[in-house]
């Protein structure tokens, strides 16, 4: 926990996809593998809250005993059934010196309007606001689903499948609502699921990546396309993540959908490949990109600061009621320039103080996940 | 005399280098003619055609053609004779004379040989057979060739029929020896009376010939010579009516005997019976036998009674000697005069004889025309000197200009004959431009009819290939191909999970499984080692995932088919009758049948329909290659795609868990390849739609657009004009073939005449 006189400004992070595309086992295999891509530093990513802390723990339990299974069937994982916010720590190792990462896992199904419970309508214009204001936005894609689309047939289907246009639509409005803060960086990261079976860097022996990405930028076209129409400046990142990283496709069918006259339902079956030990690939390059999107709105609030202080005489009055963008806020917040603003009469030079120690520290870890360098499968779109 | 005898002889070696010439001349004549005699044929086919007007038919008739065949033969007669005697290796010289004028005499002086061979006389004509008589150092004989029945009534009994008035002559030698011939009546005409003496003669002396009528030849010693070449002698036929008249049967006798006069080794001497008094016909019979046989010809004249003039007989047999020599310019380069002057008879008449032959021959300079030697013809010392030496002497000089003349003459003869040919062609072509005028409508309408075919085949087969191309280019599978390659791939899971094919139809996975194991297991701990076993299960699992996707070719087939049978219904749709009842590969093969066999060739047409019969789609040559990859996942070992390095896919331990571990890795691995190469061939769909695409797109531009698709058309369009328009050219087509063949045959005449001519 961060101990503070003022709490923590969230960092929310939109995760966007449908159904079992394996969003929660994403942010699972990235607090998994954290441990590994953090080692050797006093930087850590944990579940902030208890709630978080079980849900991760359940779905680490339904992988790791898939694996141990000696099989895993893609279609048998239960999807998500309400929206979940998964609060994670970045914590540096010393008190107060930390950073809140909210994420919002929402069920897939309520992309599609037809799908959502009217009892849940309202619950949905929370995650669509969290959208709105995430300076990042995680789209899972399962990559089994569109690299096993062989014919016309099965490629008609993926739309439906991956609900692409649902998707679009909320990635608009988040492209929207980032043009509509200027001062905040927007960052898009398209993350392939299940990708082990087309990469040979992690125990496979199929090099399909260049296939896979092109059939995402096929896919995924219009998506794209949106997010560039509405934000112009938002960063679009593509990383490709072997959530188990021991697994490899057996068999894949595409079969009549029961509840959808005329479609198609997709159903993978994996093997597990020797040793049966997850090795999760890719998903630091989603911590590294995050980590670089923090870096920047640092050094550009640190500029904006200097600003700040040279207009300080002119117009604190002005300033200290002035509202802050999100990640402006974080960084501000961290330095205690909020703080600062708000109460003059405050002794100052202590608060000046912690406030300077917690953001060296935080700058500190952040900048060393950011200076790390993306693995190959990454690409900017 | 030596020297002279070298030069003959070296002129003779001479001669064989103009024999080439004449020799390659006759052959490029030969072809001439041949090729004239097809062009004959093919006008009259051509003038025979009924659709044809009288005036087209007259044309066709081709006046000109009969004296070009008439050249050419005359030609022909003449290589003939051009060529025997460049092919002799003697000199001959022919002696001539009437009878009695001691031509038989000088012959003995000059061969040596005796009465007993050959005979002499001084009354009756004692010649009966044109002998020839060589030089030799070998063995001396006589080579008689004898008449057959045919030729023996043909040459020498009919003429004499025919010469005598008769209305009949017989058709074999037992109507011959029962023929009734009249009596020999006193008439004012004694030459067919004595004809008739002579014929009555020949069939009462038909016993002792007629079994020499052979038609062969024989080979006889000199000693047996005489009778097959002399007539009866007086008290021969004074014996009686049954005389035996053996000559009758000869056609000719060849002599080789040692001629007295040494230094004349390549010389043969020709006895000619006596011109102008011979049997019926045998003038003309004679003078075709000089002309291949002698280079130069002695006549005789002896001053005895009744001959001591040159005379109407003499004059008649100079007349036929000037036709023997043909191209010879000089006509005393050919003949010389011989007076036989042995008696002192002989003495005391040979001025007068001689002042004659001046006058009546040389035009009353002596050797003006002729040169006019005499000797003795009984001494045979004096033959050589007064007549041999200087008349092969002069021989060394004039026979190379005579060969020269003759050359020169067959030249002149080949123009005559290349430009009658070349009238005969501008005839036949103008005959044949006017006979196509009258006859143009039904070709215009033809080429209508040609070009309409083409514009519609085109569209049909656009249409076709639309077809193809949406069926190529659709966004949807064909889903029979999708159905086949799950089909294969259905049947391939069936089989891997019956324990990886081990197992019966009627047995369950686990009992299938169970069973496997405990093979694998028994293998193992035979061998002590996992490794060969998963090689060879790998090895089985991949010929069978193989062997199961190939069974898409039932699919390919039926694409196959069904292309041919559109493509088959679309030509006879187009072809009138040509492909009725031969729907699909049957009507492709029957169209590309007759493109081979059409009167003309269509080798684009052909090669079009054939390219289509021979379209190939299996999954062995077109998807195999595309799935190599996957199934190389079931070898053994694999290379590491990061290191490279080859390394085993699994090794187990013996145990019964180590043979279930097997089975499951080679059952996943299976399962996995199989559903890869069905992904790989999915993936492929399009593959067999460009494959039908291209080939009948390649059909169509070398039917359609190719440099000789509109040629061959209308080749076949000409060639099958009634089964492709039944009805409306019906009678037309043989005549559009004539003129095809009178075209070929123009064209054949004009490549030989050029041949010829070059």
């Amino acid at each position: 926990m961060i101990p503070t006189n003022q709490p923590a400004p969230e960092f929310k992070i939109g995760v966007l996809g449908p159904s079992r595309v394996g969003k929660t086992s994403l942010i699972a295999s990235i607090l998994a593998d954290s441990s590994r891509f953090l080692g050797g530093t006093k930087v850590t990513l944990k579940p902030r809250t208890k709630d978080t802390e079980i849900r991760i723990m359940n779905r680490r339990d339904d992988l790791d005993g898939a694996v141990l299974a000696g099989h895993f069937d893609h279609v048998a994982l239960a999807g998500t059934q309400e929206a979940t916010r998964f609060d994670l720590a970045l914590e540096t190792g010393a008190s107060g010196a930390g950073l809140r990462l909210t994420l919002l896992d929402f069920p897939g199904g309520w992309l599609k309007a037809a799908n959502r419970p009217p009892e849940q309508e309202e619950e949905w214009q929370k995650c669509r606001e969290f959208m709105a204001e995430s300076s990042v936005l995680l789209i899972p894609i399962d990559a089994t689903v569109l690299m096993e689309a062989s014919t016309p047939r099965h490629r008609r289907a993926l739309p439906a499948t991956l609900n692409t246009a649902e998707v679009q639509s909320v990635a608009e409005d988040w492209a929207t609502e980032r043009l509509m803060r200027p001062d905040e960086p927007a960052l898009a990261i398209l993350v392939p699921v299940k990708c082990e079976s087309y990469f040979a860097d992690n125990g496979g022996t199929v090099a399909a990546g260049q296939v896979l990405l092109e059939t995402v930028q096929q896919v995924y076209g219009s998506v794209l396309d949106v997010i560039r129409a509405n934000d112009p400046n938002a960063k679009i990142l593509y990383c490709p993540v072997d959530t188990l990283g021991c697994v490899e496709l057996r068999s894949a069918e595409w079969e009549p959908a029961p509840k959808a006259p005329g479609g198609l339902s997709f159903e993978a079956r994996f093997s597990i490949r020797k040793p049966a030990k997850i090795s999760v690939r890719g998903a630091e390059d989603v911590l590294i990109a995050i980590c670089r999107l923090l870096t920047s709105a640092r050094r550009e609030t640190e500029q904006e600061e200097v600003i700040h202080r040279q207009e300080l005489a002119l117009h604190a009055e002005a300033l200290a009621r002035q509202p802050e963008g999100f990640l402006r806020s974080i960084w501000l917040w961290a330095n205690g320039t909020t703080a600062a603003r708000r109460d003059d009469a405050d002794d100052k030079s202590r608060l000046a103080e912690i406030s300077r120690r917690r953001a060296l520290l935080l700058a500190e870890a952040v900048d060393t996940l950011a200076r790390r360098t993306y693995s190959d499968r990454v690409r900017r779109f | 005399m030596e020297n002279t005898a070298v030069r003959l002889a070296a002129l003779l070696a001479a001669r064989k280098e103009r024999l080439a010439q004449v020799e390659a001349a006759t052959h490029r004549w030969s072809a001439v003619s041949a090729a004239l005699a097809e062009l004959g044929r093919s006008l009259r086919m051509l003038a025979a055609h009924p659709d044809l007007s009288d005036e087209s038919r007259a044309q066709l008739s081709a006046p000109s053609l009969p004296p070009a065949q008439a050249s050419i033969a005359e030609l022909h007669e003449l290589l003939r004779a051009a060529a025997s005697r460049f092919a002799r290796d003697t000199v001959n010289i022919g002696v001539s004379g009437r009878a009695r004028v001691g031509k038989s005499t000088l012959l003995q002086s000059i061969s040596g040989l005796s009465d007993t061979q050959i005979p002499t006389g001084s009354g009756l004509p004692v010649t009966a057979v044109r002998s020839r008589i060589f030089h030799t150092r070998g063995p001396e004989r006589a080579v008689l060739r004898f008449h057959g029945p045919e030729s023996f009534l043909t040459e020498v009994v009919h003429p004499y029929h025919a010469q005598i008035g008769l209305p009949a002559a017989p058709a074999s030698l037992e109507e011959f020896r029962g023929w009734r011939y009249p009596e020999p009546e006193d008439s004012a005409d004694s030459e067919p009376v004595a004809l008739l003496v002579r014929l009555r003669q020949m069939q009462q002396a038909l016993w002792s010939y007629e079994a020499d009528l052979t038609g062969g030849e024989r080979l006889l010693d000199l000693d047996e010579l005489r009778p097959y070449v002399a007539y009866p002698t007086d008290k021969q036929v004074e014996s009686g009516d049954d005389c035996p008249r053996p000559y009758l049967a000869v056609r000719d006798a060849r002599i080789d005997c040692s001629f007295p006069h040494t230094d004349v080794a390549s010389l043969g001497i020709v006895d000619l019976p006596g011109l102008g008094e011979n049997e019926a016909q045998s003038e003309k019979h004679h003078v075709a036998g000089l002309r291949h046989e002698v280079d130069l010809v002695v006549l005789v004249k002896r001053p005895v009674e009744g001959m001591g003039y040159w005379g109407k007989e003499d004059a008649k047999a100079l007349s036929l000697l000037d036709e023997v020599r043909g191209f010879i310019r000089q006509r005393g380069d050919f003949v010389e005069l011989l007076l036989n002057v042995g008696t002192p008879e002989d003495h005391s008449s040979a001025p007068a004889l001689r002042n004659h032959i001046k006058r009546e021959v040389n035009g009353g300079q002596d050797g003006r025309w002729y040169t006019v030697r005499e000797t003795n013809a009984k001494d045979p010392e004096a033959v050589g000197a007064q007549l041999l030496g200087p008349l092969l002497d002069r021989l060394a000089h004039t026979l190379p200009v005579m060969d020269d003349d003759i050359l020169d003459g067959t030249v002149r003869a080949e123009q005559t004959a290349a430009q009658r040919v070349g009238a005969v062609l501008a005839e036949a072509r103008q005959a044949l431009t006017r006979a196509r005028s009258h006859s143009a409508a039904p070709a215009e309408d033809l080429e209508v009819r040609v070009q309409e075919l083409r514009r519609s085949l085109a569209v049909d087969l656009s249409v076709l290939l639309d077809e193809l191309r949406t069926y190529a280019y659709a966004e949807d599978q064909d889903p029979d191909y999708e159905a086949a390659v799950e089909a294969a791939h259905r049947g391939l899971r069936s089989w891997l999970t019956l324990g990886l094919g081990t197992g019966g139809q009627d047995d369950d996975p686990e009992t299938a499984r169970a069973a496997w194991c405990e093979e694998a297991l028994r293998v193992m701990r035979v061998e002590l080692s996992s490794g060969g076993l998963v090689a060879d299960e790998l090895h089985r699992i991949r010929v069978e995932t193989g062997r199961h996707f190939s069974r898409v070719d039932v699919y390919f087939d039926r694409r196959v088919t069904w292309l041919w049978t559109k493509a088959s219904a679309l030509l006879a749709g187009h072809t009138g009758t040509l492909l009725a009842e031969r729907p699909g590969e049957e009507g492709l093969r029957a169209l590309a049948g007759f493109a081979r066999a059409a009167a003309e060739p269509c080798p684009t047409l052909e090669e079009a329909v054939q390219g289509l019969l021979d379209l190939r789609l299996d999954y062995r040559s077109q998807l195999h290659p595309r799935v190599h990859g996957e199934l190389e996942r079931l070898r053994p070992q694999q290379r590491d795609p990061l290191t490279g390095m080859p390394q085993s896919q699994i090794a187990v331990e013996i145990s019964p868990a180590g043979a279930g571990e097997l089975y499951e890795f080679l059952t996943e691995r299976a399962e996995q390849t199989a559903h890869r190469t069905r992904q790989a061939l999915l993936r492929e769909s399009m593959t067999p739609a460009t494959v039908l695409l291209s080939a009948m797109e390649h059909f169509d531009d070398l039917l359609i657009r190719s440099a000789d698709a509109e040629r061959d058309l209308r080749r076949f369009a000409r060639s099958y004009r009634n089964e492709l328009w039944p009805g409306v050219y019906e009678g037309l087509d043989s005549g559009h073939a004539r003129f095809a063949a009178v075209e070929s045959a123009c064209r054949t005449v004009q490549e030989t005449l050029e041949g010829a001519t070059a």
